[in-house]
């Protein structure tokens, strides 16, 4: 963990680093926003906004929207906290601000390396960011969606059923249906197929409906997945179903 | 507000799903009527005691799924599936033919294209389980909190598939009698959905705690090439079925070179299945004996099958009396004995044109 600037709160931190991290992006950090992710107190979120704008080294440019100003002293402490805001080294934990994108956070490690890592991002970011080749990257709206700053891994990821529903969406090379087989018993399935965009929901049902026939299950559910299935999705995904639902040579001694 | 509206929409799509689903059951279990029909036409001519008649309505409950599914199959598939079996010689043909029907529950058919692997065919049952989804045959059964579970899907049978050239498969159905509670199978444990379906079920198939049991198909993978007809015939609950079949002589073939005439390793635990196809013999008073003599010579020796037949059947005589007292069997102990239906086998076989 990085907190070696001596005296100042993880809330005081949060707030600077990502307002600079948005002055360098030329973006304003919602208020709102940064307090759910980081799960940070409302009131003294705004006190030390108004504090740093009494300071002259912030400025709220609407509502709920603040931004750095572009003074000395905000500069040298823009670049103190961000000196000290050290992460797993990547670029997007170092250089966008943690309220425009997230991770899905279901483990995506190839045997061999990974292909590339989806990243959800707010549409603000387009033509902003130029992020390397190992990032595919979603610009879509971020409202309504489940994620929160994981301190671990120094990055906002998303809930457990809104990355997989992301994975279902944008994803197609990741086979998160595996993952789906594995702890289905712990997912709520419903919660996915809510948050699912219109081609994630075609991918999932038709999952579950080859996944209702092979192995009975899931029993009940709210969505309606049989006649969802979409056949050419089914059939694009087919083969690789039988390797994730017919595991561990059961495909090979039942001759599937 | 925001909340109430939610509920609000929530109950009327509830009311919704238990008018649909009380419309669907109509559709997807046999009226009592239905089965004191078929019951009335299969024994008008016996007399059967009060328990025999609840066997036979219970059992025909079973059968009533079975061509039901028999008929579902033959519609989605068409010409890429055949049947055959007992469920075909005994509720299509031998009822046909004024004979009594061993009962049997399970559907036996065979896929007609190449299939190397389960796959092959399995991959199909999503797409099928959707078009049932679609035409309304699938039991939508609400369980609480918005949530629903499906009866009437063909599933993968776990438990049941050992063989690597015949793929099983189930498909849980709604019954009156046999099977295991629905709620527990549905794993209910909303009371008050639990009373609403209760009395749905009351209403409409007269049963208040109805059970879910699987009725199981199985289709082989080898028998692409076998002889088959389409036959446009009343089953025995008056319902035409028009369904590729097994050619009937083939069928009886089978019975004889894998059954009666086989040589087991164990055959006191093959007894039932030799009694069963001993009963099926039945229907070669009304086939070409010769057409079933050339299936059967096709495929063994004459004196080998000729031995085992004699082996084989005498076991039946000396301890298949076991078998013979099943329910299965309730409607044929009425017109015939074991030892006529062993003594019509042995006839049958040694006086084979060729065979003997």
């Amino acid at each position: 963990m990085s907190w070696r600037i001596t005296g100042l709160s993880n809330l005081r931190r949060v707030v600077l680093v990502q307002l600079a991290k948005g002055a360098g992006l030329g973006l304003g950090i919602p208020a709102s926003r940064l307090i759910r992710i980081f799960n940070l107190n409302g009131g003294l979120t705004y006190r030390f906004l108004r504090e740093l704008e009494s300071e002259e080294v912030a400025m709220q440019v609407s509502r709920n929207v603040w931004t750095l100003k572009d003074t000395h002293k905000a500069r040298a402490l823009a670049e103190l906290a961000l000196s000290d805001w050290r992460g797993l080294y990547s670029y997007f934990p170092e250089t966008v601000p943690d309220v425009y994108y997230y991770m899905p956070d279901i483990p995506t490690t190839w045997f061999g390396g990974m292909a590339y890592r989806v990243v959800i991002a707010d549409p603000v970011l387009e033509g902003r960011i130029n992020p390397p080749g190992e990032y595919k990257v979603v610009y879509t709206s971020l409202r309504s969606r489940r994620f929160r700053f994981n301190w671990s891994l120094m990055m906002p990821v998303g809930g457990r059923e809104q990355s997989i529903a992301d994975l279902l969406s944008y994803d197609p090379l990741w086979p998160v249906e595996q993952y789906i087989v594995w702890y289905y018993g712990d997912i709520d399935l419903d919660e996915v197929a809510r948050r699912c965009s219109p081609y994630g929901l075609k991918r999932l049902a038709s999952f579950l409906s080859f996944m209702k026939m092979s192995l009975g299950v899931p029993k009940a559910m709210e969505f309606n997945y049989l006649t969802l299935l979409d056949r050419d999705v089914y059939e694009e995904f087919l083969p690789k179903y039988f390797s994730w639902v017919f595991a561990n040579g059961v495909d090979i001694t039942r001759n599937i | 507000m925001q909340v109430s509206r939610d509920s609000e929409s929530e109950e009327r799509e509830e009311r919704e799903a238990f008018r649909k689903l009380e419309e669907d059951l109509a559709r997807s279990t046999p009226s009592i009527e239905e089965l004191e029909r078929a019951l009335d036409r299969l024994a008008r001519d016996v007399e059967l005691a009060r328990d025999e008649k609840s066997a036979v309505l219970r059992d025909l409950e079973r059968v009533w799924h079975i061509m039901r599914l028999l008929k579902l199959l033959s519609e989605y598939f068409g010409d890429l599936i055949f049947f055959g079996g007992g469920a075909v010689v005994n509720y299509i043909y031998l009822v046909n033919v004024g004979e009594k029907p061993r009962f049997t529950f399970d559907l036996d058919s065979a896929w007609r294209r190449p299939a190397y692997a389960k796959r092959d065919v399995l991959r199909h049952f999503p797409l099928f389980n959707k078009w049932l989804a679609e035409m309304g045959f699938v039991l939508r059964i609400p369980v609480g909190r918005g949530r629903y579970g499906f009866l009437g899907i063909a599933e993968y049978d776990v438990e049941k598939d050992y063989f690597p050239s015949i793929l099983s498969m189930r498909m849980p159905v709604l019954t009156r009698y046999t099977g295991e509670d629905f709620h527990s199978f549905l794993e209910i444990k909303d009371h008050g959905t639990l009373v609403k379906l209760r009395r749905a079920f009351e209403e409409v198939i007269g049963v208040r705690n109805p059970k879910i049991d699987y009725v199981r198909f199985e289709i082989a993978l080898g028998l692409r090439e076998a002889s088959v007809v389409r036959v446009e015939l009343k089953d025995l609950f008056g319902s035409t079925q028009s369904v590729l079949v097994t050619e009937p002589e083939l069928q009886l073939a089978w019975s004889i070179t894998n059954r009666i005439g086989r040589s087991f390793d164990a055959p006191e635990l093959a007894l039932h299945d030799i009694l069963k196809s001993a009963l099926d013999l039945r229907l070669s008073k009304y086939l070409s004996v010769n057409r079933v003599r050339d299936y059967v010579l096709r495929t063994e020796k004459p004196e080998t099958i000729r031995a085992n037949a004699a082996l084989n059947l005498r076991l039946l005589r000396e301890k298949g009396f076991k078998e013979w007292a099943g329910h299965h069997y309730v409607l044929v102990r009425k017109v015939t004995t074991l030892e006529d239906v062993i003594r019509s086998a042995e006839i049958l076989i040694e006086n084979m044109p060729g065979t003997s």
